[in-house]
């Protein structure tokens, strides 16, 4: 599968932070979530490869080109949508269009005011007096209506209600159909990742601690069960434990062939969240 | 660019409310109909249109902290000199609007009052846009540099420093009809010559500042 971003040993040093030889493929037709705690890197990894921060070391191409050469080219088929990165407030709705048409040489005119009739947001209402989740709606709009290839979502549905996310999840879900375009998603809510992401990329202190498919995130589980029975466990059995006053909560990465051999256990599937809590909060075998 | 050219001023007209253009309009009766003779021809063309064509630079600043607007440039496809460059033509294409109220003025005050020829108006008028052009540079590298504070102090500046300045040399007798006396073509050149040098150094900064930005 052609690669449509990659990333190999990006490394960007702060006073207080680094960003340590971050490397990941995303290949043409995949949702990418990208998790971590606040403050892991997910927003420098994603300012790295929109060229807003100058990285230390690695090299990041877009379309198989270099992200800083060819920036003008790549950005012509690039959607960006961040939280807080609203439009012009003084403008109006359909006033984008106008202006979009002139910056983006593929602007859908038609596409536009599709999405701005299904997301109800008027034409005619100016910028500053929308909603929050009105504005993250534009934001989508305007990113989808000049066909990008990529789309890097940066916390872009944390103004929505839930019937609206799952409705932009869907559009989301559509735009990866034809197999040609992707989607690198930064969020804290983990259940779009559980709905829509093909792969998870989980940074922890600036180190990317895992890529996971969905299949294999969908097997992981979690054990509750008695000490005795966790200090007959091999490490291999488990990826990490928390310690309970009476128990232990263990992270299986394959509760099927778990269950297989012991039965009547208590195992729940894992949520991407459970397994970014027991990456963060539990011991590591 | 010819995009970002028109997203500037297009949302810079947006930005302009109804007030701004009562204002303007007031302003320019004010000083056709109620303040006359050479005093009212001064102060309209050497005071106020060089300071009012000049506040673009500032008000975009404002709009740009408000919105994030660098960050949402520097993600649009274009280089970092197309977004500088088109900063810059933005600003002097916005002169426009000053310029034809300019020329309108001159035209009406020649015909109301005869005051100078035709040509001494017309002389004032690029003397005025070349100082218009002058100070928006300035603005525009102040904005390019510093915060909005920063941008809005030198902007209030330039206007206290020509105010103050024109009082000055009103107080101090000097007439300005000397203009008139003195080679113009070559005092055009001149301030032309200075007009270009002080943009294109204001816009070289602006560049450098801008790529470093990172």
């Amino acid at each position: 599968m052609e690669t449509i971003l990659s990333l190999q040993n990006v490394t960007k040093k702060y006073k207080n932070f680094t960003l340590d030889h971050v490397s990941f493929d995303i290949p043409r037709g995949m949702i990418f979530g990208l998790i971590g705690e606040n403050g892991a890197g997910k927003t420098t990894t994603i300012q790295s490869i929109l060229d807003l921060i100058k990285t230390d070391s690695g090299t990041i191409e877009i379309f198989g080109k270099d992200h800083c050469k060819d920036a003008k080219e790549i950005k012509q088929k690039l959607g960006v949508i961040m939280d807080g990165l609203n439009q012009n407030p003084y403008l109006k709705c359909g006033d984008l269009d106008k202006i979009m048409g002139k910056i983006y040489r593929s602007w859908d005119s038609q596409r536009f005011f599709s999405y701005l009739d299904q997301f109800k947001l008027p034409r005619e209402k100016k910028i500053k007096e929308l909603s929050k989740g009105m504005n993250v709606k534009l934001n989508f709009a305007a990113a989808l209506s000049y066909h990008p290839q990529l789309l890097l979502l940066d916390e872009a549905t944390s103004g929505l209600d839930p019937v609206m996310r799952d409705d932009i999840l869907e559009i989301l879900q559509e735009f990866v159909t034809d197999e040609q375009n992707s989607i690198l998603m930064s969020t804290h809510i983990t259940s779009d990742l559980d709905k829509i992401a093909d792969y998870v990329l989980f940074l922890h202190e600036g180190k990317l601690m895992f890529l996971k498919s969905r299949e294999a995130l969908e097997s992981y589980g979690v054990l509750h069960c008695t000490e005795e029975f966790f200090r007959a466990l091999a490490p291999e059995d488990y990826d990490a434990y928390l310690k309970e006053e009476f128990s232990y909560k263990v992270l299986v990465p394959d509760r099927y062939a778990m269950r297989t051999h012991f039965e009547g256990l208590l195992l729940d599937r894992a949520t991407i969240e459970d397994i970014m809590l027991f990456y963060v909060k539990g011991v590591r075998s | 660019m010819t995009g970002l050219i028109y997203r500037d001023l297009f949302t810079y007209y947006r930005r302009s409310s109804k007030s701004t253009w009562i204002t303007e309009i007031i302003v320019f009766f004010v000083f056709l109909l109620v303040i006359k003779g050479q005093f009212s021809v001064f102060t309209y063309l050497f005071c106020v249109t060089p300071l009012s064509m000049s506040g673009m630079p500032t008000t975009m600043k404002e709009m740009d902290i408000n919105y994030k607007g660098a960050v949402h440039s520097v993600l649009l496809p274009f280089s970092s000199r197309e977004l500088v460059l088109s900063r810059y033509l933005s600003a002097l294409l916005s002169h426009g609007e000053d310029l034809a109220l300019m020329l309108l003025y001159c035209v009406v005050h020649y015909c109301l009052y005869r005051q100078f020829s035709l040509t001494d108006y017309f002389l004032l008028l690029l003397v005025s846009w070349m100082f218009g052009i002058l100070f928006t540079a300035v603005n525009l590298l102040a904005a390019y540099l510093g915060d909005l504070n920063v941008t809005a102090i030198i902007y209030m500046l330039i206007i206290a420093v020509v105010i103050l300045g024109y009082f000055a040399i009103t107080l101090a007798g000097i007439d300005f009809t000397v203009l008139f006396t003195l080679k113009t073509p070559f005092l055009l050149l001149l301030l032309a010559a200075a007009a270009a040098l002080v943009t294109v150094v204001c816009y070289l900064i602006s560049l450098k500042k801008f790529s470093s930005r990172k």
